[in-house]
């Protein structure tokens, strides 16, 4: 019988996602993956996947975790730094240089992205093309912003 | 009043349903068939319009199209092997996309029809000792069947969608010939959702052409949801197979004269091991088309989400690098891992996706890898880029790249590693041509499977012989692309289905022929 995932590990996940996805005004979409049980979501992937992946998302799932350690040197798990600093750790692991870091987590915002894009809400505004299209700001503005 | 589909209405009693079986089953057929996919179906509907009975046993359900939902989740757990999360291993990883359910990966791929070239067949003549048994005059006849029963053309203009339209006007300003795929489309609707089924039943996969058709006839019955554990040999002969179903009951399923195994290039193999099958071929020379795409982001309005899924190619490079230059739509849920950022910057890339377009190449690799079974009857494919096939890739990215600038694209999306993850200028594409020559650095799919069980004159050798035939063993034919000695260089389904239809053509002419003789 494979372990469901403890309190801690969903709140790492419900942190992980929470930072790919966020919320407005950290996010210029109708809403974030918040409010579609993200924790959850992972929790029956891992029950109905078979084991070899189910392992790989939940080896993920620790690196996200224990990560601020050995990216921002801050003694913290994933759910315990502030937004911002999730997203810079976030960042890191995808821009690993350890092929197995960034393939794994980039693994996990897949696997988001299977929950995220079930909004019906959020597809028709994704797909339906702006006009003139919404500036993407340079990464630093974005960082900027979202602190203000 | 809605629609009704082709794979609705079917004749009572023709299909047995692995998952809500309340007993055990033993049946009995001409010939048995494991697979209902590209060449399983075809095979069946071929010999059950000849005249004999036939049995499918396919190991995944049957997904109707009124049911067809295009969230990808939902779909990909109920058809996919392993929910879509198969993976090649090797220097890296690579996912493995393979359908499971009635008509397999036709399901959810995108329907693209092309003839394998002359030269193809050339090689496996020469190389392989194939003679005149596969040629393209061999195949035409079945080729040309298949056109006109799959109904095989170009997407109208009205729905050919506009990442597919500038794809062919980039290659032409470029000075290569591009155009619109030629795929299997009784009336595209445009609605983009190829990969997790055509909503509208105009996709011409297997479950709405040849396994109804099959059924049809009166001869033929698929057991759904039911694994086959083994094929039953007895003094070198295939009596027929035994497969589970999806609840537990055994289901053996008897063959008077043959079993035809079309499972892929991955489950053909291990079930022929399974049943004690022995070849040193057997699961080696595995071989695949990587395929890599590229994202970009434009200020005009791109609407993957409306048009053919892929409907725009080139061949103009396949022979001199090969690769093949394709698009593909993806959906958010699969467009968004292949999007660089998080948090802000990722949505404000999300909320543009209606101003996205995503190209994409095959390469048609050199590489070959190995199939096996792993613990737990785990599928087991190994299999490494060579560093030509790396080069051949990071060739085509660059170019992929430099042609989406010149479509107007403000930003692209390379997705190597060692490159950075968003390019602003066509300048920038050379630092796709500088990309490391790592497996690691490059995130490939796994399209189009090859190899595994070959074909070839020699036992010693190869797997099958030219009739399709297990060598040494009676009755024991395989009819998917793991027959083919190497990978082609185009889409396979055609081939697969024209090979398959040959086969069972001849099968069915001998097994005629035997009966008549009997008589």
């Amino acid at each position: 019988m494979r372990p469901r995932l403890s309190s801690f590990e969903r709140a790492w996940a419900d942190a992980a996602l929470c930072t790919f996805f966020p919320a407005p005004p950290r996010s210029v979409l109708a809403h974030g993956i918040d409010e579609m049980g993200p924790g959850q979501f992972i929790d029956d992937i891992l029950m109905e996947t078979p084991i070899e992946p189910s392992i790989g998302l939940r080896l993920a799932l620790w690196i996200i975790a224990l990560a601020p350690l050995f990216t921002i040197r801050r003694f913290a798990t994933i759910a315990g730094i502030e937004h911002d600093d999730r997203v810079r750790v976030l960042e890191r692991l995808l821009a690993s240089r350890i092929y197995a870091v960034r393939q794994l987590v980039l693994g996990f915002k897949a696997m988001g992205a299977l929950l995220y894009s079930q909004s019906k809400r959020l597809r028709t505004q994704m797909n339906t093309p702006k006009a003139p299209v919404v500036r993407l700001r340079m990464k630093g503005e974005a960082h900027a912003d979202a602190a203000q | 009043m809605p629609t009704l589909h082709n794979d609705e209405n079917l004749p009572e009693g023709t299909v047995v349903d692995g998952e809500t079986l309340t007993r055990s089953i033993d049946d009995v057929f001409d010939v048995v068939i494991v697979g209902s996919g590209a060449a399983g179906a075809v095979a069946a509907h071929t010999l059950a319009a000849a005249g004999l009975t036939v049995g499918i046993v396919e190991e995944g359900p049957w997904l109707k199209t009124k049911d067809v939902v295009d969230d990808v989740n939902p779909t990909f757990a109920r058809i996919m092997r392993d929910r879509g999360l198969q993976v090649l291993s090797g220097r890296a990883y690579m996912p493995l996309i393979q359908g499971r359910c009635v008509g397999g990966s036709t399901f959810v791929n995108s329907a693209i029809a092309w003839r394998a070239p002359e030269d193809v067949f050339d090689d496996w003549s020469a190389r392989f000792g194939l003679g005149e048994a596969i040629t393209t005059r061999v195949l035409d006849e079945h080729y040309d069947a298949l056109d006109r029963d799959l109904s095989v053309r170009s997407p109208d203009d009205d729905v050919l969608g506009e990442n597919n339209r500038l794809f062919v006007e980039t290659a032409k300003k470029r000075g290569f010939e591009a155009a619109p795929m030629r795929r299997y489309d009784k009336g595209c609707k445009g609605s983009g959702m190829c990969l997790t089924g055509c909503p509208n039943g105009a996709k011409q996969g297997m479950s709405v052409t040849y396994v109804p058709w099959a059924l049809r006839t009166g001869r033929a019955r698929i057991f759904t949801s039911a694994k086959v554990e083994h094929v039953e040999l007895r003094g070198g002969r295939a009596m027929g197979v035994v497969a589970r179903s999806a609840n537990g009951h055994r289901i053996l399923v008897r063959a008077r004269h043959a079993v035809m195994v079309a499972a892929s290039t991955v489950q053909s193999p291990n079930v022929l091991r399974r049943s004690g099958v022995r070849s040193k071929h057997l699961g080696r020379h595995f071989q695949v088309h990587p395929g890599l795409a590229l994202g970009a982001l434009f200020d005009r309005p791109i609407e993957m989400s409306f048009g053919a899924t892929q409907g725009a190619e080139s061949i103009a490079f396949r022979k001199s690098d090969r690769f093949k230059l394709e698009t593909i739509s993806l959906p958010p849920d699969l467009a968004c891992a292949r999007i660089p950022g998080v948090g802000l910057e990722l949505s404000e890339r999300l909320a543009n996706l209606g101003h996205v377009a995503v190209w994409a190449a095959q390469i048609r690799s050199e590489a070959e890898g190995t199939v096996k079974e792993g613990w737990g009857g785990t599928d087991r494919v190994r299999f490494t880029m060579t560093e030509n096939d790396l080069r051949t890739t990071r060739k085509a990215a660059a170019l992929i790249a430099r042609m989406l600038f010149e479509a107007g694209a403000r930003e692209v999306w390379p997705g190597i590693y060692g490159v950075p993850s968003v390019i602003r200028s066509i300048d920038d594409a050379a630092l796709i041509d500088e990309a490391p020559l790592d497996p690691r650095s490059y995130n490939c799919i796994a399209t189009h499977l090859f190899g595994a069980a070959r074909m070839g004159p020699d036992a010693s050798a190869s797997v099958v012989d030219t009739d399709f035939r297990v060598h040494g063993t009676e009755g024991l034919y395989v009819v998917d692309s793991s027959v083919f000695p190497t990978n082609l260089g185009v889409n396979p389904q055609h081939t697969i289905m024209a090979m398959a239809r040959l086969a069972s053509q001849r099968l069915a002419a001998k097994l005629l022929d035997r009966n008549v003789r009997a008589a």
